[in-house]
């Protein structure tokens, strides 16, 4: 017999919504630690999912599915924490460059995020350079994700990196560039620190850039 | 992603921000206004029909607003009145017309917002598939009388239904297979006009063995005209392969349906 919380990551990545929910309920009842339950359920539940979609076995629907069963799960759980905050691997504020209105992919990434763990604040579409720094500073994000579509629009992701610069805060946050007509070379080129081209590869992407600054952060306090 | 058939969605969105067909737009939604347009189309594609879009008044009915539920946004696209529409054709008398259809999926779609209907395409299967056979229902009426009125060619394409996107399975039952049954539905009442499918949809028929499409010397070398020609053919009802909003075909080719499979 599987745990409950292996059964939750199952039903999350099973698109169970109810069965998610009566898991959580479940592992509230049997007085379970809530954040194990929120990382050995949700967060690897989605994590599959994830996978799965890069894979091209699941696809936008399922994905969508998926994290419906987490909000359910989620909407359990989180009230039992108390003061405990979120377990959260980092902070990302993520958006669809100035100029482009394509969100879907983004709304895919911020979803894989959100459900690896990551707390995401998703600045929708056609989002300026101002916006992103600004958002970055407010929500004391860690990574700055930006999305593009068009090969017309790609270029203004330059904007929010040299804006960094002006305002002496490019130190400050990391910035991940990804989407369809993007590559790892066009993401050197504008100075971007990482560079995906699929939404389980961006979680893969902000675990490394956030053990990397955790790292440096030991390094320099030593 | 790509959620869209990119360069016909692409070419729609620059008419909808152009100034001069807002301006009339703004005036609102009646046969004026909207033969106005498609004038001011037809000039800018020097094309030789009038484009006449089916779906022209959906999102004015919904007040611009996305319907997050599957029975009132069925509802709202099965019981509009097509009279606008119908008038635009009377008036265009004379007038080669394209009348230019969507899959039922995309007029869902127009409606509801691409993330509701993404996530309600596993959960609510029944009502989906349910929704999609009436509004199937509902546009071939609707064609019955358009041919009546005088259309002659009909445009189809399912442009929000992208297989990379939704998944193949998904694909075929919401949009393939929705197709072919619009097809079966319709082609009763095709006499006199011809009904000419989204190159992405006629192969995608064909890749699943729906029906098959046969290659036909294109002698005007204009695709458009070719289409009015064999619109007065009575054995010939579906055209493919080949796009109708392509500056320029690479080949004189046309391909036209052989046959649609019996469904089993």
């Amino acid at each position: 017999m599987k745990d409950l919380f292996t059964q939750l990551s199952d039903a999350v990545f099973n698109m169970e919504e109810d069965e998610a929910r009566k898991l959580a309920s479940d592992i509230v009842m049997n007085k379970l630690d809530i954040v194990h339950a929120i990382e050995a359920g949700i967060v690897v539940g989605m994590t599959r999912a994830g996978e799965m979609y890069d894979k091209e076995e699941y696809f936008i629907s399922e994905l969508l599915s998926c994290a419906d069963a987490m909000e359910a799960a989620l909407s359990i759980l989180k009230p039992e924490l108390g003061d405990k905050e979120m377990p959260s691997k980092g902070r990302i504020v993520i958006g669809t460059v100035a100029g482009d209105t394509h969100d879907i992919g983004k709304n895919i990434v911020s979803l894989v995020l959100e459900g690896g763990g990551f707390s995401v604040l998703d600045l929708g579409r056609d989002v300026s350079a101002e916006r992103f720094v600004n958002a970055a500073v407010d929500f004391n994000a860690d990574i700055i994700a930006i999305s593009s579509l068009m090969t017309t629009t790609m270029e203004n992701m330059r904007d929010v990196i040299t804006l960094l610069i002006e305002k002496s805060l490019r130190e400050r946050f990391r910035v991940i560039v990804g989407g369809k007509p993007l590559s790892l070379g066009f993401a050197k080129r504008i100075g971007a620190d990482g560079y995906s081209s699929s939404a389980a590869g961006a979680l893969r992407l902000c675990h490394k850039i956030m053990s990397n600054k955790l790292i440096e952060n030991v390094i320099r306090k030593r | 992603m790509n959620t869209h058939n990119q360069y016909c969605i692409s070419r729609e969105t620059d008419y909808t921000q152009d100034k001069e067909i807002r301006k009339i737009l703004n005036d609102g939604i009646n046969s004026e206004t909207i033969l106005s347009t498609c004038q001011l189309i037809k000039q800018k594609e020097n094309s030789p029909v009038i484009k006449l879009p089916s779906d022209i008044d959906l999102w004015y009915l919904s007040g611009n607003k996305q319907i997050t539920d599957i029975i009132a946004a069925t509802e709202l696209i099965c019981c509009r009145d097509y009279k606008i529409l119908l008038d635009c054709i009377d008036k265009l008398r004379g007038t080669p017309i394209m009348l230019k259809v969507n899959g039922a999926f995309s007029t869902l779609l127009s409606l509801t917002g691409s993330e509701f209907l993404f996530r309600q395409m596993i959960k609510s299967e029944t009502e989906i598939t349910a929704a999609i056979n009436r509004i199937n229902t509902n546009t071939v009426t609707f064609i019955k009388e358009a041919v009546l009125h005088g259309v002659n060619i009909i445009s189809y394409a399912d442009p929000s239904a992208v297989s990379e996107v939704i998944g193949e399975k998904l694909h075929y039952k919401y949009s393939i297979k929705a197709t072919y049954d619009f097809m079966c539905l319709a082609r009763p009442y095709l006499s006199g006009s011809i009904m000419h499918l989204c190159p992405r949809t006629s192969f995608a028929l064909e890749k699943y063995m729906l029906c098959f499409f046969d290659k036909h010397h294109n002698s005007h070398n204009n695709l458009i005209n070719e289409l009015l020609v064999l619109s007065q053919c009575e054995d010939i009802h579906f055209t493919g392969h080949v796009c109708v909003n392509a500056d320029k075909h690479l080949t004189d080719e046309l391909y036209i349906l052989n046959e649609l499979q019996p469904q089993g």
